[in-house]
This record gives C-alpha cells, sequence and structure tokens, in this order.
C-alpha cells in the first residue's frame, strides 16, 4: 500500500502539534498552584418580577453600594484584590423558578456563595439546592423554618419574626396588656404572623378576644373593624400589606373606633409611604421589625450617612439588609483566603464581626442569635424606635389618643 | 367574645347600605352594556381603573380636587368608551370573539399601568377625605356616605332616561331586539356609541368615589369586574332597578356576614345568595332575559 501525507491527514497532525506546543509552553511557563482569583460571584436569586416583587429593588439597592464599596477598597485582600460581582437571577416569586436559577447559578456561572430570596417558599427551594450541591447561602426570608431545618450550609444574619414578636410582647408587658385581637390576612405571611402570635399569647398569659383572618385587598374593612370594636381588645394585633393597612387606618377613623395600642409585624405599617398615605392618620401605629436606621451604633451612623449621600432618603430594613449581607461576605471570604465551598463554611461558622444592625455571629442551627427585633411607633410623622430603651429614641405613647382627642 | 347587639347590628346595616353604593355605582354601567348591547364586557373594572388613576394625576399633578376633575374624568371616559365600540367591538361580530377582545383589553389596560405607574399603592388624600359625620353614635365617612347618594340619584336619572326619554326609549328598544329597532328607523350604530359612552361614563364615576375611599393600583380591575357581574347578574342584565336592588342585597350579605358569621366567610354568603337566586330565578330579581 502506497502511504503518502495527503491533505486530509496532514491538517490533523499540524493541529495537534500546535495544541502540543502551545499546552507544553503554557505548562511551562506559568508558576505551579492554581491560578489566580481575579472576580468573585456572588449569585444573588431575588423576586425580581412577581407578585412578592416589593423588596429586590431596596436590597439590591443596599447590597450594590456594600459591593462597590469594598471594591474601591481594593476588593478581597486574601485573595489578591479579587473584585466581588452580583450575578442577579430572578425567581419571579415562585419556588420551581428559584430551585431552576439556582442551580444555574451554581452550575453555570460557578458562584462562590449564593445571597438570596426574601419569600418564605422560594427561600426553602434555593436552601434545598444549595444543600444538594453544597453550597454556602446567605437566606433572607423572615419566617422561623428557615433555619430550624438542620441544614449545613444554610445560614441568616437578621432575627427573624419570632424576634420581632419577642420584642413587641415584651413590650405589651411593661404597658400592661391584658386583652388582644389578633387580625390578620389569608397571605402565608399573615398566617405565619397569627401562628406566633397565638404561641406568645399563651406564653405570656394574654387573652385573645378576637381571631379572625380577613381577605387582603377587600374593598371594606368594616364589618371586620365593628367586630374588633366590640371586642374591645387592649391591642390588635397585626401583619397588614401596605395596601389593606391604608385601609384599615382610614376605616377605623371613619367609624370613630379607637383601640388602645395598633401593632404590624413589617410590612404595611413599617412602609416608609404608610405615613403619608394615610394622611397622617397613621400616626400612634406601631411597628416591630429588624432594623431602624436610627439605631445608635457607629456603624449604623456610617452607614446611614453614606447611603443618604448615595441614594438621598434613608435606608429601610432591607436596604441594610443587603448592605451588611455583603459586608459579611467580604469578611467571610477574607478570613477564608479562597473560594472552596469547605473554605467558606468554616468562615462562615467562624464569623464574628459588627455591621451597622449589630453583632453577627452564628448559632449551630446558622441563624443569628445576637440581635433582638426593634419596636417603632409613628410620632409626628416619623417612625421612632421606642424598644427595646437602650436604643429608644423616643417614649412610647399608649393608650393611643382616641380619634376625637386628637381633632382628626 | 362579640356580642351581638342592636347597636352592632345597626353599625353592620349601615356598612352593608354604604357598600352597596358604591357596589351600584359600578354595576349600573355594566348592566346598560350588558343588557342593551349584548356584550360581556370584561374591562369593566379595569376601565374603572384608568379613571382613578386619571383622577390620582389631576389630583397629584395639578392639583385638582377630584369633584372637579370629574368634568374632564367623565366626558374623557366617554370617548374611550366610544373609541372601543367603534374600533374592538362592533368590528368582531360573534359574541365569543367579543368577550375575547374585551378581555384582552383587560389585560392590556393593566399590564399598560403597571408599565406606566409601576405596581405602588396611591390614595388621594384632600382636607374632606377624613371627614366623618356622626349621626347620634352612628358614623359614616363622608365620602363613602356621599357615594351612596350620588348611586341613588344616578340609578333615579338613569331610570327616568330610559323611561322617558325619546332616546331612552330607543335604547330600551335596542335592548329588547336590535333587528325590530333598526326596522323602525333607529341608528342603532350611532345608538350603540352613545350606550357604550354613557357606560364609561358612570364606571368614571365609580371610580372617582372610590379613588378617594380605597387604594389604587394597576390589578384592582378584575376584583371589580368580578363584583360588577355578579351584582348585574343578579338583578337582571339591563335592568337599573336591578342593578341597584342586587348592589344592597350583595352589600349588606358581606357585611352582615362579616360581623356575624366571620369576614373569611363572606365570600362563600355572597355566592350562596347568588347560586339561590339564579336556581330560583335564572333571569336575575329584574331581568327579562334569560342569562
Amino acid at each position: 500500500m502506497k502511504s503518502t501525507l495527503t491533505k486530509k491527514t496532514l491538517i490533523p497532525i499540524i493541529i495537534a502539534v500546535i495544541i502540543i506546543v502551545a499546552v507544553g509552553s503554557y505548562l511551562a511557563v506559568t508558576p505551579r498552584g492554581p491560578p489566580p482569583v481575579k472576580e468573585i460571584k456572588i449569585g444573588a436569586v431575588l423576586s425580581v418580577t412577581g407578585k412578592g416583587a416589593y423588596a429586590a429593588k431596596t436590597l439590591l439597592e443596599g447590597a450594590q453600594m456594600a459591593i462597590d464599596e469594598i471594591n474601591a477598597a481594593g476588593g478581597i485582600k486574601s485573595l489578591g484584590g479579587a473584585k466581588l460581582r452580583l450575578i442577579i437571577a430572578d425567581s419571579k416569586s415562585d419556588p420551581k423558578t428559584a430551585g431552576i436559577v439556582t442551580e444555574e447559578l451554581i452550575t453555570r456561572e460557578k458562584v462562590a456563595i449564593i445571597w438570596g430570596e426574601y419569600i418564605t417558599g422560594p427561600t426553602l427551594v434555593m436552601q434545598d439546592v444549595c444543600e444538594k450541591y453544597g453550597v454556602p447561602n446567605l437566606a433572607i426570608a423572615g419566617s422561623p423554618i428557615i433555619t430550624e431545618r438542620n441544614l449545613t450550609w444554610s445560614f441568616r444574619t437578621h432575627p427573624h419574626l419570632v424576634y420581632w414578636h419577642e420584642a413587641a410582647f415584651d413590650l405589651f408587658k411593661k404597658l400592661g396588656i391584658k386583652t388582644v385581637a389578633i387580625v390578620t390576612d389569608d397571605s402565608a405571611y399573615g398566617q405565619a404572623n397569627r401562628k406566633v402570635y397565638k404561641m406568645m399569647c399563651e406564653k405570656c398569659g394574654i387573652k385573645i378576644v378576637l381571631d379572625e383572618t380577613y381577605e387582603s385587598g377587600a374593598v371594606d374593612l368594616s364589618p371586620l373593624i365593628r367586630k374588633i370594636e366590640a371586642a374591645h381588645p387592649d391591642a390588635l394585633l397585626s401583619a397588614p400589606y401596605l395596601s389593606d393597612a391604608i385601609l384599615l387606618i382610614r376605616q377605623m377613623h371613619e367609624l370613630n373606633v379607637n383601640i388602645p395600642l395598633i401593632i404590624g409585624m413589617a410590612t404595611g405599617f413599617c412602609d416608609c409611604t404608610f405615613w403619608n398615605k394615610t394622611g397622617g392618620l397613621g400616626e400612634y401605629v406601631m411597628g416591630a421589625f429588624a432594623y431602624d436606621d436610627s439605631i445608635p451604633t457607629p456603624e449604623n451612623q456610617k452607614f446611614v450617612e453614606a447611603f443618604k449621600k448615595r441614594y438621598g432618603h434613608v435606608p429601610d430594613m432591607h436596604n441594610e439588609w443587603g448592605y451588611t449581607d455583603m459586608y459579611v461576605i467580604k469578611d467571610v471570604l477574607e478570613r477564608a483566603g479562597s473560594i472552596k465551598p469547605d473554605a467558606i463554611l468554616k468562615a462562615l461558622k467562624e464569623t464574628d464581626m459588627r455591621a451597622p444592625i449589630g453583632r453577627i455571629k452564628f448559632g449551630p442551627d446558622g441563624q443569628n442569635h445576637e440581635i433582638k427585633g426593634v419596636v417603632c411607633q409613628w410620632l409626628n410623622g416619623s417612625f421612632e424606635v421606642i424598644w427595646p430603651e437602650e436604643i429608644a429614641t423616643a417614649k412610647p405613647v399608649y393608650p393611643m389618643p382616641t380619634w376625637k382627642e386628637r381633632g382628626a | 367574645m362579640v356580642v351581638i347587639s342592636l347597636e352592632l347590628l345597626t353599625k353592620a346595616v349601615i356598612s352593608g347600605m354604604v357598600l352597596g353604593g358604591v357596589y351600584s355605582l359600578l354595576a349600573i354601567g355594566l348592566t346598560l352594556i350588558t343588557g342593551v348591547m349584548r356584550v360581556m364586557n370584561f374591562a369593566h373594572g379595569d376601565l374603572m381603573m384608568i379613571a382613578m388613576y386619571v383622577t390620582f394625576w389631576l389630583f397629584a399633578l395639578f392639583n385638582i380636587n377630584p369633584f372637579f376633575s370629574m368634568t374632564l374624568v367623565i366626558p374623557f371616559l366617554f370617548l374611550i368608551g366610544m373609541f372601543i365600540q367603534k374600533f374592538l367591538i362592533s368590528p368582531v361580530r360573534t359574541p365569543e370573539n367579543q368577550v375575547l377582545i374585551t378581555f384582552g383589553l383587560a389585560i392590556l389596560l393593566e399590564n399598560l399601568a403597571l408599565f406606566l405607574w409601576s405596581p405602588d399603592y396611591r390614595s388621594i388624600i384632600t382636607p374632606y377625605t377624613t371627614i366623618t359625620i356622626h349621626f347620634s353614635h352612628l358614623d359614616v365617612g363622608l365620602i363613602r356616605f356621599l357615594t351612596l347618594i350620588v348611586a341613588l340619584v344616578t340609578s333615579f336619572s338613569l331610570h327616568v332616561f330610559v323611561t322617558r326619554t325619546e332616546m331612552g326609549k330607543c335604547i330600551w328598544a335596542l335592548a329588547q331586539d336590535p333587528e325590530a329597532a333598526m326596522l323602525v328607523g333607529i341608528d342603532i350604530h350611532k345608538l350603540r356609541l352613545i350606550t357604550f359612552g354613557l357606560a364609561n361614563a358612570l364606571v368614571a364615576l365609580a371610580g372617582i368615589f372610590l379613588a378617594q375611599i380605597y387604594y389604587i393600583f394597576p390589578s384592582l380591575g378584575l376584583r371589580f369586574t368580578i363584583i360588577a357581574f355578579i351584582v348585574v347578574i343578579l338583578g337582571g342584565f339591563g335592568s337599573v332597578g336591578g342593578a341597584l336592588l342586587g348592589s344592597f342585597i350583595i352589600g349588606l350579605t358581606e357585611a352582615l356576614g362579616g360581623v356575624f358569621v366571620g369576614i373569611g366567610y363572606k365570600d362563600v354568603m355572597v355566592f350562596i345568595i347568588f347560586i339561590l337566586i339564579l336556581l330560583f330565578k335564572p333571569s336575575g330579581l329584574f331581568g327579562k332575559i334569560r342569562v
């Protein structure tokens, strides 16, 4: 047989030679060890769209501000000044989508750490996917269950629902509240709060005189308000979204119904537009949640100043949450000195740092138990901290003056 | 425990009457469209949402009081109604496709509002929105009370318009038999334009009042479309009196059921009454046309 080098056989040989030379010279020139990390990707799973899309924007404002600060200050020094970059994935407020996008972030983007989801349903799936792949994650959603699942890779920096309730019930004890009406909407959030309210009432020996669930988005809440009035509670415990919160207060005023104390958990009553949208009728209403811009820690004062300079308004709970979580990630990566999951997990467990909200130190369950809830009250159109007393900026007004006394 | 007292009962009845007033303002426009034109308008609530937003922006940007901006919003919605009839409903012949068109319009309007004005909740606060009227120990919000009065006056005027005026009689003829109406020389195309415009003007009126007692957001339309349909079917298509009575039945059921049974069950009771009436009087309370 004739053996000649035809064009057909020559081309693969030439390509093979080029590849061997190129790889060989690359291996010869580059120093030993893994290539240096230039950029660290953080995967953010958030409900950017969908029916729960209210907090993604504010969370990202805080997170992006922190990342810009960290990168401007030289990135992660133990990793050769690597810069942080946020890769945002939209869960569309849907658990199934949350699972898919989390998986994509891990397998395709190869993110070092996952941050996100503030809605309970999608968060649970996000955690499951992270657990499956062994990727560390910081969760945001406020339900207690997030850190009660015995997961290895999941952590939460901020106090959850039960802490907010505990702060509120401490205040109730001081004010001498004996009877309460629990009025929550039919959403998952409303019902989660209802459960905790009932549990806390039992623990504190407070009598529940009314327990009603209403339909979120109702046109008329007057039947509900009439029932609350007829039950004569010392306090009205609720957790309305902004829409229902506005209608509830406006109609309570219209119907001249006076309850000595009205409180909600985060959401509606704590929204910075609540007071204006009720035309000032929201005065004296209380709200319990995780953070307020008046917390007097030096870290917080610095943060609030910088935030105001950048965005032109004071930060809310979600702004601060995004900001703090990015600094926790920075602190963890700095100590881990690697982007290997095991190294990050070890560093997460050893975290002990100060953030605007206070001390960040995780318990064995991944929850930060160092920070308590804050109770605020609308006073002269500003949301003042009234509890715990150590950080209070105003004294609680109880009982609320009646509508007649207020001349409204 | 909640003690059932005469006082609580009176308060619940008043709440129900006032709510009925709000519903009726919304429903009389729809009863005109469904009864006279046999069109199932699923964009009814969304058109009201547009009226609410126009009212809101006139108030927020130019500080025009809703009671003055009424003179702009009502004609504006009247024109939109004529436009919809001329270019969307009229070219489509079959009722099934007309339903699809109005449904599509509802989705379009909702998403347009979402895109233009964001999903934020808005509310109109004027010095008088917080005024409450006291009748001995009963309290009613001024705007809610006014809504009830306006609803009664509007229903009455509309009734007079349909039964006593030339044009009203033509509209009624159109409702009874479009072909016969055409045979006796009624310009049914023009009349349909005016009817749709009028129905939209009525929903604008509802929107102007609701904007002052409720809050405004892009996806509020469907909820109100459903309420309006329940009321209209209950009262009988095309019957103004039926729409009024239907509204008060629904309003009172919601209020009394909410107070005495449980607020979570109020929709259950509304639908039980709805089904019962349809079982025993399928054409609705005052209806001449079968559902």
